[in-house]
C-alpha cells in the first residue's frame, strides 16, 4: 500500500504549496509514482506551480465530490504535458509518473461547495482509489492552513505529516497546537520543517532548538531566500536550481520520506 | 446512474445529521482511535482483519474479541460505524459526517452575487446590439 502525506500548516504564507510540489516533485524525480491532491478548496494554488489554470487543468476534485466524474478523470498527468514546457525544472518531470488533482479555480466552484458543504466520505474514499488507480507510491496531500475538519481528516489518514512553520512566535503556538492534535491521531511519521530562517540564524542550533521545544524532529530548516520569492511560483525551484541551498535543503526531506519503509 | 438516483443520493446525504466529524476521533480511547484510522485508510474492512490488527498490539494494549464487539456495536449504535454484511463476511466502514455548507454565511451571500452577476452579463450579451460591450463590472 502507498503511503499518504499531508503537508500543513497552522498559519497561511509558509510555503506550503510550493514546499509539497516541490516535495512530490523530487520524489517522483526518483522514480516513484506520486500523486498530489489539492484538499485546499478554499483557496487552491499548487496547479500554479505547474503552469495550469482554469482551461488547462481539465476536471477537478470539485466536480468529483459533486458526483459528477471519476476520481481518475480528476487526474492531470504532469509527466505527459512536462515535455514541452519553457520552465527548466518542470521540464525535467517529462515522462514521469506525477499526477495532480486539482480544485477549481472558479469563483463560482469555490463559493459553491463552500455554502453547499460535501461528502466527506467521498472525499475520502477518493483518495484512497486515486491511490489504487494510479498505483501510486506516494500521495501528497496540500491542505488549507489551520485545525479543520479537512486538516483532521487528512491527518488521520496519513503515514507521514510535515508541519511547515516559520521561526515567527504566532507560527510557534500554532505549530504547537497542531503537534498536539497530530500525536493524538497517532499519526506514524510526524516532523516539523522549518521555511524563511533568515541567514543570519544559525540553522544547526535553530534545529536543535525547535526539536527541543516540540519533542519532534525538523526534517529540515531552509532558508529564507529572494531567489524563491523571484521565482514567484513560476517554476519547480529545486529542480530548477538544484545547488540552491533551499533545494538541498528540500532534497534532504525528500530523502526522509523516501527513507520510510 | 439515472438524474432521479443521483437527486435522491444528494438529498439523502444532506439530510443525513448522521456520522462521525474528524474532530470527534480525538475523543475516543486510544485503541479505539487506533482502528479508526486503519478503517479509514481501508474504507471497508472485514472484522476479522481488525480482529487481526488488534491481535498484532503489544499484549498490554490488546482486547478481548468480545470487548472488541462491544465497541463496535456501540460505534455502529452512535451512527459512527456502518455494519456492512454478516457472519463471517461481516465488515465495517466509517461513516463521516457531511462536510456542513454554510447557506446563510459570506459563501451563499457570495455564490448567489455571482450567480446574479453571471445571469445579467448572459442576458445583457444576448441583448446587446453587434459590437456594443456587456455592462461593466460594479
Amino acid at each position: 500500500m502507498g503511503k499518504i502525506i499531508s503537508i500543513h500548516s497552522f498559519r497561511g504564507g509558509t510555503g506550503k504549496s510550493n514546499s509539497t510540489a516541490n516535495l512530490a516533485s523530487l520524489v517522483a524525480l526518483k522514480g516513484k509514482r506520486v500523486g498530489i491532491v489539492d484538499t485546499d478548496i478554499q483557496s487552491p494554488g499548487i496547479h500554479v506551480l505547474f503552469g495550469l489554470d482554469e482551461k488547462s487543468m481539465g476536471h477537478t476534485l470539485n466536480e468529483y465530490l459533486r458526483g459528477e466524474v471519476s476520481i481518475e478523470q480528476v487526474a492531470f498527468n504532469i509527466g505527459e504535458h512536462a515535455g514541452d514546457v519553457d520552465m527548466e525544472g518542470r521540464r525535467k518531470l517529462a515522462g514521469k509518473a506525477l499526477y495532480l488533482f486539482p480544485s477549481s479555480i472558479k469563483g463560482t466552484e469555490i463559493s459553491r461547495i463552500l455554502k453547499d458543504g460535501y461528502d466527506a466520505n467521498k472525499l475520502n474514499e477518493g483518495m484512497q482509489d486515486m491511490m489504487k488507480a494510479l498505483n501510486l507510491d506516494y500521495l501528497f496531500i496540500d491542505t488549507h492552513p489551520g485545525l479543520n475538519e479537512e486538516t483532521l481528516l487528512s491527518i488521520s489518514i496519513s503515514d507521514i505529516l510535515i508541519l511547515i512553520m516559520r521561526p515567527d512566535n504566532q507560527d510557534f503556538q500554532g505549530t504547537a497546537v497542531t503537534v498536539d492534535i497530530a500525536k493524538l491521531l497517532l499519526v506514524d511519521h510526524l516532523y516539523l520543517l522549518v521555511n524563511k530562517a533568515l541567514s543570519r540564524y544559525d540553522l544547526n542550533h535553530l534545529k536543535a532548538e525547535i526539536e527541543g521545544v516540540f519533542d519532534t524532529s525538523v526534517a529540515a530548516v531552509l532558508p529564507l531566500t529572494e531567489d524563491m520569492v523571484e521565482n514567484a511560483s513560476g517554476d519547480i525551484f529545486s529542480l530548477a536550481f538544484p545547488n540552491h541551498p533551499w533545494s538541498k535543503g528540500m532534497m534532504q526531506v525528500a530523502d526522509t520520506i523516501l527513507s520510510i519503509g | 446512474m439515472s438524474l432521479f438516483d443521483k437527486l435522491q443520493g444528494e438529498l439523502d446525504d444532506r439530510n443525513s445529521e448522521g456520522g462521525i466529524s474528524p474532530v470527534d476521533l480525538l475523543d475516543l480511547p486510544e485503541s479505539l482511535r487506533r482502528i479508526m484510522r486503519h478503517m479509514l485508510r481501508a474504507v471497508t474492512m472485514p472484522r476479522k482483519d481488525i480482529v487481526a490488527v488488534v491481535a498484532s498490539w503489544p499484549e498490554k494494549d490488546r482486547f478481548s474479541e468480545e470487548e472488541l464487539d462491544k465497541a463496535l456495536k456501540s460505534l455502529v449504535h452512535q451512527g459512527w460505524l456502518i455494519e456492512i454484511g454478516e457472519g463471517d463476511l461481516l465488515g465495517y466502514r466509517v461513516n463521516l459526517r457531511r462536510k456542513k455548507g454554510s447557506e446563510n454565511s459570506i459563501w451563499g451571500t457570495i455564490g448567489s452575487r455571482i450567480d446574479e452577476r453571471i445571469e445579467l452579463n448572459k442576458r445583457a450579451i444576448q441583448n446587446k446590439p453587434e459590437g456594443e460591450e456587456p455592462p461593466k463590472e460594479e
